[in-house]
């Protein structure tokens, strides 16, 4: 008789049965709570994502931008803030990411410089303090500038 | 739309699943379907990024219609071969049989079926998380998907991040960047569900090969038991519905262990699961740049293992049939690092000096200790944390390991390249020039991540079991 055969025709002993289930109910019941309760809060969460939220934001300027080359990057606030979704994130690298594949460099010495602002109100004042020039103002904040004298 | 859409979701997991029933040592198709699919998940997806790859050096990046006709053709020709090849039927023995005892056919039953229960249910929570987060971690968004945007949107002017080097991480292998961008392509759109798709099919394409690796090499038992631990691990389901890619490293890790100790069970003289092991170890260099190091890790350990199991004869017999699974995906690899890439963070600039203080072998070793215990997540999962790792210890400390002598050298090469794989990681935390304590709070996890699921195959494989074994009598 093969080695083990014994067992498998007499099956497996209850402690080992108690132990199988104790590990399915451990890893199987607080799961639960997460599957029952979230999905009434898909519609709440997904708006909220900053990355998709501000991916729209910036749909309008993308459109009006070549689909390649530099542009400079220019904004009224720290590079780095909460977004509305409880996480911390890099302004700039978020920008970064909805407009590739134009690489955004932090900085107002290219041509074409992105205006990032909470409102038009304070990117007017950054924008004369930096000696732009608004090429398009979209919305929420969004603008398209050039450096002065041009 | 929707239906091309969702032939070229599936088409890359059909191509892999045909790939490796043409190398798989049996020829009966429906033999180890399970574990044939979920190796299948990952040498899918790594082999279609591959040839991707080469289709976008060709043609430079367009006529994508061509693409995926060509990718239909070539599954059509290997499904062929596969059907001639499953009609010469061979009735010799394959594996070695199996010693470990088996449950009854009722008791299998309800482990599979606790087993689909489980897996549904996580799959679930991997897809809520998931959907209340499309864009996944910061590393997903800012590192994959961001040159996955390059790859779709770029047209021939993919690469032009490379000139602009760190701290775009342009250096970084490019699997599951050319595995988003090659299914926004099929969908015609730049849709969340591909990056959360292929998250998904990898986290839990690991879980089922843990579970039918382990129902063949030992028993249901220990596969439920395994893949329970990993699936109760949240930090890997979190980590693989957030889309980043050290779920796809863990997965080719996972199998590249598998296939070492497959091999060992064979009863014919064929090194067809090294050769797949020598795949699945190009395709984890491909998915990440800590794959390259794990490559060089488990090549090391198959080198001493064998050579001090049965040989250096034996390592010479079946190291070209792995180099001739690595080298078709090593030369893709070498192509892109030689052509395409910008310089890696640590060529830019080293900290040697690091190697000299003290202090930092402390705090590294001290965290390793540390975050050992806590990397899962466990205590965040519900009112009793379920942290495996203290009982997987103790145990061990307490039993000891069971293997069989033909066993060993496939047990023992995972061992010592997880063992490897960690000194080399316990290296570039010494030598990294960015902060330490920055590195390695936002690393030291994910690198465990990545050689947790190998992990718990090997605990699981080397267990002793906690029934006592028949003893042969004397006469016997």
């Amino acid at each position: 008789m093969p080695e083990g055969e014994s067992l498998m025709n007499a099956g497996y002993p209850a402690r080992i049965q108690v132990g199988l289930v104790l590990v399915f109910l451990l890893v199987l019941l607080p799961g639960l709570p997460q599957i029952v309760s979230k999905p009434g809060e898909w519609k709440r969460v997904r708006p909220e994502d900053s990355i998709v939220s501000r991916d729209r934001r910036f749909a309008q300027l993308r459109d009006a931008l070549p689909k390649r080359g530099t542009v400079g990057y220019v904004t009224d606030g720290p590079l780095v803030r909460p977004l509305g979704d409880g996480r911390v994130h890099s302004v700039f690298q978020i920008t970064q990411y909805c407009l590739a594949p134009l690489i955004v460099v932090n900085s107002t010495e290219p041509e074409m410089i992105v205006g990032d602002f909470s409102s038009m109100e304070s990117g007017a004042q950054v924008i004369a303090r930096q000696h732009l020039v608004v090429a398009r103002w979209f919305e929420q904040g969004v603008c398209l500038l050039r450096k002065g004298g041009q | 739309m929707i239906l091309i859409s969702l032939i070229a979701f599936v088409l890359p997991i059909l191509a892999g699943l045909v790939f490796v029933s043409l190398l798989w040592p049996d020829r009966r198709w429906q033999e180890n379907l399970a574990l044939k699919t979920s190796l299948a998940v990952g040498a899918g997806y790594g082999i279609i990024s591959c040839l991707f790859f080469i289709w976008l050096l060709c043609s430079g990046n367009a006529h994508y219609s061509a693409y995926f006709a060509t990718e239909c053709a070539l599954l059509a020709l290997s499904a062929a071969l596969l059907i001639a090849r499953a009609r010469k039927r061979d009735d010799r023995p394959v594996w070695h049989p199996n010693a470990a005892p088996s449950p009854t056919p009722r008791t299998r039953l309800l482990i599979l079926g606790a087993f689909l229960l489980l897996m549904f249910s996580r799959i679930a929570a991997g897809l809520i998380e998931a959907v209340g987060q499309p864009s996944g971690d910061a590393d997903a968004w800012g590192t994959w998907n961001f040159r996955a945007r390059f790859l779709f949107r770029g047209g021939p002017n993919w690469n032009d991040l490379a000139q602009y080097g760190y701290p775009h991480q342009t250096d970084y292998p490019l699997m599951l960047p050319l595995s988003v961008a090659r299914g926004w392509h099929a969908a015609g759109v730049e849709t969340a569900a591909v990056p959360i798709a292929i998250g998904i099919f990898f986290t839990f394409g690991s879980v089922l090969l843990l579970f039918s690796a382990l129902s063949f090499l030992r028993n249901q038992v220990r596969g439920f038991l395994a893949s329970a631990v990993l699936m109760g691990t949240p930090f890997f389901i979190i980590h693989g519905a957030r889309q980043l890619a050290d779920v796809p490293l863990a997965f080719f890790i996972l199998a590249a262990t598998v296939l070492f100790c497959l091999q060992d069970r064979l009863a014919t003289r064929s090194f067809a699961p090294v050769a797949m092991a020598g795949v699945a170890c190009g395709l984890a260099a491909w998915t990440k740049n800590e794959g390259l190091l794990f490559l060089g890790c488990i090549f090391l350990a198959r080198l001493v293992t064998v050579t001090l199991n049965r040989g250096w004869r034996s390592w010479l017999s079946e190291t070209p049939c792995f180099l001739a699974g690595l080298v078709p995906v090593l030369a893709v690899i070498i192509c892109f690092k030689a052509c395409f890439a910008g310089p890696n963070d640590l060529q830019l600039g080293h900290n040697l000096a690091g190697l000299a203080t003290p202090s930092r072998y402390y705090y590294i070793a001290k965290e390793f200790a540390r975050r050992a215990f806590t990397f899962g997540q466990w205590q965040e999962f519900g009112p009793v944390p379920f942290n495996p790792v203290p009982l997987l210890a103790g145990y061990l400390f307490c039993f000891g390991i069971s293997l069989r002598p033909r066993e060993a050298a496939g047990v023992a090469t995972s061992f010592l390249a997880l063992i490897l794989a960690l000194a080399g990681y316990f290296c570039v935390f010494l030598l990294t020039p960015h902060d330490l304590v920055f590195q390695v709070t936002t690393a030291c996890d994910r690198l465990f991540l990545q050689l947790w699921p190998s992990l718990l195959f090997i605990c699981f494989m080397a267990l002793p079991s906690p029934i006592a074994q028949p003893q042969p009598l004397k006469s016997d």
